[in-house]
């Protein structure tokens, strides 16, 4: 743990493990206050052997305290309150979809993902490649997180959202929009390459 | 040459007063002008209030207005705390007092308790609890003849129905009249401290403090009192010197007061019915015509040693009645907290005017005041006030 009064800067060197999706955080105190602003971030550690080819994406689950009462007043999918429901995600049929879900809501002690049309295979933490369940419904504690793998077989609107539903009407839901593989523009799931 | 001083005088008199006022904004424009570094401590707290929530078709329509000391964006809109598209008109920037309607498209139920909730740009919420939802009532000609007949029984009627003990009190014994006029007293003394509580009530629940309630009742009330007091002087020497000038004009004066009074009263009753509190309405209507029986006889009594002049008593009994009407209309049409709180506080003062009318015409037919029967009077007057004020 390094601290600061601002204004700095420093190179953490590691090597990247165990595989799966972690998060990192401030720890500087108040850190609840800070975790509820929005200190924080993800990232990702791939097998050696690559996981299967897929159209990839992050949800990190935010809860934001923009009062400072002690209660989150708004809620996210990657920081923008409802900004996936009125910008659907744009994705195709029969194709592989991975959301790598991260929760960092403080305040509240759970979360969780809930989603539409389709079920998907959950690895906890991504830290191991058998799934532990099949199911369109996860609970998350605060700071747990895993994988997700799903495909839709139609094309159509699909809600994904907190199942809390306070959560999912104070920001937290969005639209996954399926589209006919076929008339799929490749360029723009060409992430990372 | 004479002219020429007085002129002179006169611009010396205009500068001196005017000296002050431009050495003060020196400093002000110094001390808070652009530039000014001198007081740059503290933070400023933005603050918004949310005056009135209407219920109409499929939508719920907020009024706010910005009541803090900077400038203010609304950003976000709640109902329950949950978040809902909404539009703010003429638009989202608020400057210091200014307002704006936030229209939230919303299916709400009636009779259900709603808390609205608008968010600042820098993530404060501000919220208006609403008890019972009900569609907002539109000045359509039935709703006008409704709230004017209501108007009507809780103002008019009970007071006019007062005035009937007119005969009864002018053949009283000197002794029991002077209680009777001391009862008025009672009475008054009663609707003076209640109008004040009410303003102030009003004030604390539905005026943002930079209006500063208490002070505003006060203010209000001591200027209406002063006022009422001159009209009252004017009145009285125009009446001349007769003898009956000192009664009407006092009768007179009794009538503005409870008039004032009432215009509060129909506008409890007009922003009950409003509010969708039905229960409320109806209890109010029946309190306050009881209650207001005894206005009449404030009215009566100071007369009744004059001639029956039933013109000029039932016109007293109208000035004091019909505003019950105005005040349903207004209560119920264009309710505005500021509005309510300053018309009780202008009759806290009207009615604390006229006791200080009556109890100097007391002192001058009688001499004392601690006499037994004058205590009497003022305390069995206000034992009534409380007793039929708790059946409102």
């Amino acid at each position: 743990m390094v601290g600061g009064s601002g204004g700095g800067q420093f190179t953490y060197e590691f090597i990247a493990g165990p595989v799966g999706v972690h998060p990192y955080h401030c720890h500087v105190m108040p850190v609840e206050e800070h975790i509820g602003h929005g200190l924080y971030g993800v990232f990702i550690v791939d097998p050696k052997d690559a996981r299967q080819q897929a159209d990839e994406m992050v949800m990190m689950l935010n809860g934001f305290d923009t009062d400072f009462d002690g209660e989150n007043n708004l809620y996210a999918a990657n920081t923008i309150p409802f900004y996936y429901q009125h910008h659907p995600i744009q994705v195709s049929t029969n194709e592989l979809i991975r959301v790598y879900v991260v929760n960092m809501v403080g305040l509240d002690p759970i979360n969780n993902f809930h989603l539409h049309g389709t079920l998907y295979k959950y690895y906890p933490t991504g830290t191991d490649m058998v799934p532990s369940e099949f199911t369109d419904m996860t609970t998350f504690s605060q700071s747990e997180r895993g994988i997700l793998e799903f495909e839709y077989e139609y094309t159509g609107r699909y809600m994904f959202h907190a199942h809390l539903t306070e959560f999912s009407e104070k920001g937290w839901s969005g639209v996954f929009y399926v589209k006919d593989s076929s008339h799929l523009n490749t360029d723009v799931y060409d992430y990372g390459s | 040459m004479i002219m020429e001083v007085k002129r002179s005088s006169r611009t010396k008199t205009a500068v001196s007063v005017i000296v002050p006022f431009v050495l003060l904004a020196v400093m002000i424009g110094y001390v808070f002008g652009p530039g000014a570094e001198l007081i740059s401590f503290g933070v400023v707290i933005p603050e918004i209030s949310i005056e009135k929530v209407e219920f109409v078709d499929s939508e719920i329509i907020a009024t706010v207005r910005n009541t803090g000391p900077i400038a203010v964006d609304i950003v976000m809109a709640d109902i329950n705390d949950r978040i809902y598209p909404a539009a703010i008109e003429p638009d989202k920037h608020l400057e210091r007092f200014e307002s704006a309607v936030v229209r939230i498209p919303f299916e709400w139920n009636e009779g259900e308790p709603y808390a609205v909730g608008l968010t600042i740009d820098d993530g404060t919420r501000f919220e208006k609890q609403v008890d019972v939802a009900a569609p907002s009532i539109q000045p359509t000609v039935e709703m006008i003849t409704y709230f004017a007949i209501i108007g009507t029984y809780v103002g008019i009627i009970p007071v006019m129905i007062g005035l009937l003990w007119f005969p009864f009190i002018s053949k009283l014994s000197r002794s029991k009249y002077k209680f009777f006029l001391a009862l008025t007293v009672g009475l008054l003394l009663f609707l003076g401290i209640s109008a004040a509580e009410e303003a102030i009530e009003i004030s604390s629940e539905n005026l943002s403090d930079v209006f500063n309630g208490v002070l505003l009742v006060a203010t209000v009330s001591v200027v209406s009192f002063l006022a009422l007091n001159y009209v009252g002087e004017k009145l009285k020497k125009r009446a001349g010197a007769s003898k009956l000038a000192g009664p009407v004009a006092i009768a007179l004066m009794i009538a503005i007061g409870i008039g004032l009074h009432n215009f509060g009263e129909g506008l409890a009753i007009g922003a009950a019915i409003v509010l969708g509190e039905a229960a409320l309405g109806a209890v109010l209507i029946v309190g306050f015509a009881l209650h207001n029986t005894t206005e009449g006889f404030a009215i009566a009594a100071p007369m009744a040693r004059t001639k029956l002049m039933i013109g000029r008593l039932a016109a007293m009994g109208m000035i004091a009645g019909v505003p019950a009407i105005f005040g349903a209309w207004v209560g119920g049409f264009v309710y505005s907290p500021l509005a309510a709180v300053i018309f009780l506080a202008i009759g806290v003062g009207a009615i604390f005017q006229v006791i200080v009318l009556i109890i100097r015409w007391i002192q001058n037919e009688e001499g004392k005041l601690s006499n037994s029967s004058v205590l009497a009077g003022i305390a069995v007057g206000m034992i009534i006030m409380y007793i039929t004020s708790i059946l409102v």
